[in-house]
């Protein structure tokens, strides 16, 4: 049970979602933008969040379609994982997304709702990351077009008032072979330790979750990952060549992440694109 | 736009059923469902989206009522374990003994019958990826697991 109440909006289309989050908050209220609820209603329950209106997206077009447009294909922001992964349009997206949370949970969970929660691993980003995705957001100042680096940077980049409407990537990506490699603590369902997906496009490239407090893709460790040092030298140096420390919490300790890392970097490099194959 | 604030009224279609009930923006489908609908089968576990024993089917998919806000689902169909009543999965979870304490047997029963459903033929990767959505703290897993294979036997023969 949610012990405090707020009020509930539907819109039908972008103008209207902009419109009344501009005017509530301007009134004073503290207003989040609403997908599967997830971890809204969870966190609401655990008073870990408190709000005063909720606006779900759910019922704006675009936030809902999954098309192809020309060499493009286009995830709207409310699409649940479930829908992004029985599409079948992006095999290593749908694998990606395969790994997060359970079966009847991302039957709710939405994309926009695992990249912009207050979740750290955003997972759905790692794909998108690899696929040079841009994002369409929008808010007051209207709808802007932005790469996936810009709007997500060791933080996410959207404006208060904004909302992500959709994901779009190049087709030629779907293609391409990948990888993707993911550690938990204990059973399948559990945040990752680290989570690593790669695909081969031109050179490998990589990127990461659970690994340091945000995900991230680094192109100076994808030329580590793609120079002819040998596997050993590749891990130190990608190691030395991380954004930020290894992530140290109650899941695992700094050490044993970095030694899992190590491993399943090893194993990502020498089974996809190694020298050694 | 639809807009709810303070307290109103919404119409539920539950188990072909179309019911009216009070509720505030923020009641979560569940509480909604047991404590203003009579609708108990849907257990309260977590309420965190961890243990599947609230689980229900919104639209013919398994979700955790928990993390659902009434007032979202109002007019898409909803079916909870009460609805179930004389299924094949019912049938199968009592011939095998699929329960220990029963707390969370109705939210397994209501993935495996959504399972069967999507895929009657389902393999064991299929079943496992989908089934681990719930939790049962007495580990009854092997008498959970014998009565889905043997609802998933009465589903085959009556398609045959």
């Amino acid at each position: 049970m949610i012990s405090f109440n707020f009020k509930y909006l539907r819109p039908s289309n972008i103008k209207e979602a902009i419109e009344v989050y501009g005017n509530l908050s301007r009134d004073g209220k503290k207003v989040l933008y609403y997908g599967g609820g997830t971890e809204i209603v969870t966190f609401a329950r655990k008073q870990v969040i408190e709000v005063d209106a909720v606006i779900d997206i759910k019922s704006i077009g675009e936030c809902r379609s999954l098309q192809q447009q020309g060499d493009r294909l286009v995830y709207g922001a409310a699409l649940t994982l479930n829908e992004i992964i029985d599409s079948k349009s992006f095999p290593l997206f749908g694998a990606v997304l395969q790994a997060i949370a359970d079966h009847t949970v991302r039957n709710r969970l939405t994309l926009g709702g695992n990249i912009c929660g207050r979740l750290p691993y955003r997972e759905a980003l790692l794909p998108l990351f690899l696929s040079d995705a841009e994002f369409v957001l929008a808010g007051e100042a209207g709808i802007r077009t932005v790469k996936c680096n810009e709007v997500y940077n060791k933080k996410l980049n959207i404006k208060k008032d904004e909302f992500l409407v959709q994901v779009a990537i190049d087709r030629k990506y779907t293609d391409m072979d990948y990888h993707n490699l993911r550690r938990v603590k204990q059973g399948e369902v559990d945040y990752p330790l680290l989570h690593i997906a790669m695909i081969r496009d031109k050179g490998l490239k990589a990127a990461f979750s659970g690994v340091c407090a945000f995900p991230f893709k680094s192109d100076e460790i994808d030329r580590i990952i793609n120079s002819d040092s040998e596997i050993k030298e590749k891990i130190s140096a990608v190691i030395k060549a991380l954004p930020s420390t290894i992530k140290d919490d109650q899941w695992a300790s700094k050490g044993y992440r970095q030694m899992l890392f190590e491993k399943a970097l090893e194993k990502s490099i020498m089974t996809f694109g190694g020298d050694e194959i | 736009m639809i807009v709810y604030e303070e307290v109103a009224s919404i119409q539920l279609n539950i188990n072909g059923e179309l019911r009216r009930v009070w509720v505030r923006p923020s009641d979560t489908l569940l509480r909604v469902m047991r404590e203003k609908l009579g609708l108990t089968g849907g257990k309260p576990g977590c309420e965190n989206g961890d243990c599947g024993a609230c689980t229900i089917l919104l639209q013919g998919k398994p979700v955790k009522s928990c993390m659902i806000l009434a007032v979202e689902v109002e007019d898409q169909e909803i079916i909870t374990i009460e609805g179930l009543n004389g299924t094949e999965i019912q049938e199968a979870f009592v011939e095998n003994g699929g329960f220990q304490c029963g707390y969370c047997t109705s939210g397994f029963i209501m993935n495996a019958y959504a399972l069967l459903e999507a895929h009657p033929d389902a393999d064991d990767a299929t079943a496992k990826d989908w089934l681990q959505s719930n939790i049962c703290r007495c580990t009854g897993y092997e008498g959970i697991k014998k009565s889905i294979v043997a609802a998933q036997k009465k589903i085959g023969d009556r398609i045959k």
